[in-house]
């Protein structure tokens, strides 16, 4: 309990120092499993409040017209995609990264987003149209910090150069895109399949 | 008791059969839409009830007054109303213009006479207010103009104007401004409606459509040579296909096949009052692939638009800032001839009891549309709050969330009002239930203004309050770091 506390504490110091963090992340087991967890579970919960509390004004349709199931698949299809094809491009191209390692490092890169995006929400209520250019920076702000995160996150768990990790990163997204290909036309076949089994046993079995 | 539902049954029937064809339909045999913030329609109670198909037999009165057959309209194209609920049809084929009443007597023909006022295949009608009929003689060449008895006063041929010799002058549609000079329609020209002063005299081309330019065309621009741009086709501005002068001066124009300025509300400088107004609608029940191609398009005394959508066969009337009130009708399929079922719809007009006429060319008649209670409300709701008369405007509106609380302009109404009002609060809620996010936010601008008036004691302070804690915290972080400095060594 003692060492998880540890471990979320640990978020400050991978926000602020995240060279150092990501490196002390990977080699001297600042995070697990458990801690990562609860902060995808956080940014989960940050997605729900972030619709729930932001102004109508820069928010127009709320949590109407989704439902927690629907963002829950939303947020882990994306996050677990990212992972696994850096975990694939990572084991071709000398990558240090273990799965495990990346898990982790993905959570914390998450940190900017979990700290500030319900702040900024609550905020965004004392705004008026107006004002629409104040919550656009600041939500650049996040957006960005996220991205550096995710690259530093990359980079450092990967152990690549400079622009190695930017390489990487392209070759990530581009197996990205691929899986969801893959995925798809996997779903597709065993749509095919399905209907044809059922037409051929109507067929030979003659059952309706 | 039995005994006397037997006699009441029969009464009621007599009754509801008394009052009309609105009173015996509940629902009208064709679809009718309202339009959510997102542009989406959905579907409402009936705005418009079907009267009847006018025109495709028509009467005479003769000498002694008794009533005998004419000839029906055959292939209609244009229809007028005038102050006076008269309707004036541009008869293509039988080369003629009637103006008939409502029930499809003939009050005056026009064009049927020998040499100079005979008529050949006339698009378009207009009658001015002092009752001179303007006939856009399309296969003469020419505008026909007529006295109110039919007699024929004169004509206005091609201008000899430089700027038209390349141009077909085969007028379609004719109206006239305030100052009497006349817009006229062309077939087929690119250029815009063609203005002439009442001497006849060429003023110019007004309103001419942009070319629409496709992310393909714009390439092709870049890529090809000067000649091979000449030549491409695709290039050319979409012609207008009607226009309407307003009882408030603005000229209304539309358009068939584009994909924006379907609908456009000139001023005299030509500029468009609906520029920046997306006039589409979308939804699952109507094939909008084609998009929406206004044929035709007419203006209240109040301002509403009516027209309508060649692609699905909707009638659609929009309100003075061109946002859609309601939508009805369908599209022919089959040989099921409906009154609402538009075949080839050509041309729209409305009267001064707001009732709405549509020529269709395949039934050869002239669809005719009642306004529900429903609708008549609408429309005085939307006419009292356009005039500024909010406080009588809003049990209208209140009205029309009892009959269906998904009516969205009527939040919008109500919205305005409780902003008009001062009621800030009130005001946001209903914004917000409209989806309109700019006008919730100027309600909760004036919200945040009396908010921070009312503490502004409170605010300072506070900030007072956080100025000391930091200056506390700062100061005591200060002492602690020298403590430690001093332990160090």
């Amino acid at each position: 309990m003692r060492e998880l506390m540890n471990q979320l504490k640990y978020s400050w110091k991978v926000l602020l120092h995240p060279i150092d963090g990501y490196y002390e992340l990977q080699y001297q087991g600042k995070g697990s499993i458990l801690s990562a967890s609860i902060l995808f579970a956080a940014f989960y919960v940050c997605e729900i409040a972030v619709k729930a509390l932001t102004s109508f004004i820069f928010n127009l349709s709320g949590l109407k017209g989704t439902s927690p199931l629907q963002l829950l698949v939303y947020t882990a299809v994306p996050l677990f995609i990212w992972m696994l094809s850096n975990y694939l491009v990572g084991a071709i191209t000398n990558g240090q990264g273990s799965f495990k390692s990346l898990y982790i490092s993905t959570a914390y890169a998450l940190l900017p987003y979990i700290i500030l995006s319900i702040p900024l929400a609550l905020l965004s209520n004392a705004l008026t149209d107006a004002e629409h250019s104040i919550y656009s920076f600041f939500h650049f702000v996040i957006m960005a910090w996220v991205v550096v995160m995710f690259y530093l996150q990359v980079k450092e768990t990967q152990g690549y150069e400079i622009f190695e990790a930017l390489k990487n990163i392209l070759l990530v997204l581009f197996a990205a895109v691929l899986i969801v290909v893959f995925a798809v036309a996997l779903y597709g076949i065993c749509l095919q399949s399905y209907s044809f089994l059922i037409e051929f046993f109507r067929e030979v079995l003659a059952f309706d | 008791m039995g005994r006397k539902s037997i006699i009441i049954i029969p009464i009621l029937v007599l009754v509801s059969m008394l009052a009309g064809a609105g009173a015996v339909f509940a629902q009208a045999p064709y679809p009718s839409y309202g339009i959510g913030p997102d542009k989406h329609l959905f579907r409402i109670q009936t705005p418009y009830m079907p009267v009847r198909v006018l025109g495709t037999k028509l009467y005479e009165k003769n000498e002694t007054g008794m009533l005998t057959d004419a000839s029906g309209l055959n292939n209609p194209n244009d229809i007028f109303i005038d102050g006076s609920d008269s309707i004036y049809v541009a008869d293509n084929y039988n080369n003629r213009v009637v103006k008939i009443n409502d029930e499809g007597l003939i009050l005056q023909q026009f064009g049927t006479g020998e040499g100079k006022q005979k008529l050949k295949a006339p698009e378009g009608v207009y009658a001015s207010d002092n009752g001179d009929v303007y006939v856009a003689d399309t296969g003469n060449q020419r505008i026909a103009v007529y006295s109110a008895d039919g007699h024929w006063l004169k004509e206005y041929k091609k201008p000899g104007d430089v700027s038209l010799k390349n141009v077909m002058f085969a007028p379609i549609r004719v109206s006239l401004d305030a100052r009497g000079f006349l817009f006229v329609v062309l077939k087929g020209s690119n250029q815009g409606i063609a203005v002439l002063s009442p001497e006849g005299k060429f003023q110019g081309f007004f309103g001419r459509n942009k070319t629409e330019m496709t992310l393909i065309d714009k390439l092709k621009r870049k890529l090809y040579t000067q000649e091979q741009v000449e030549t491409s086709s695709n290039q050319e501005a979409a012609s207008v296909s009607d226009l309407f002068i307003g009882s408030d001066h603005y000229i209304y124009t539309c358009t068939l096949n584009v994909t924006e300025g379907q609908i456009k509300k000139l001023n005299t400088k030509g500029e468009d009052l609906f520029k920046d107004v997306d006039m589409k609608v979308s939804s699952r029940f109507i094939d909008a692939s084609g998009g929406l191609s206004i044929g035709d398009i007419t203006v209240d005394s109040n301002g509403i638009i009516y027209s309508f959508d060649r692609n699905s066969g909707l009638v659609l009337v929009y309100d003075n800032d061109g946002q859609v009130l309601a939508a009805f009708g369908t599209k022919l399929t089959g040989n099921n001839y409906i009154i609402g079922s538009f075949g080839v719809p050509v041309s729209i007009a409305v009267n001064s009891k707001g009732m709405i006429y549509v020529a269709d060319q395949t039934y050869n008649g002239i669809h005719v549309f009642k306004p529900t209670e429903f609708m008549n409300k609408v429309l005085t709701a939307t006419n009292l709050y356009n005039n500024g008369d909010y406080a009588k405007a809003k049990p209208y509106w209140e009205d029309l969330l009892k009959r269906n609380v998904f009516y969205y302009k009527a939040h919008l109404g109500l919205g305005g009002i409780y902003y008009e009002n001062e009621q800030w609060a009130k005001s946001m809620e209903e914004m917000k239930i409209a989806e309109n996010q700019q006008l919730f936010s100027d309600a909760y601008w004036q919200l945040r203004v009396i908010w921070i008036q009312r503490n502004l004691n409170a605010i300072a302070a506070s900030f007072v309050l956080l100025a000391v804690i930091f200056y506390l915290l700062n100061k005591w972080k200060r002492g602690k770091l020298k403590r430690m400095k001093e332990e160090q060594p």
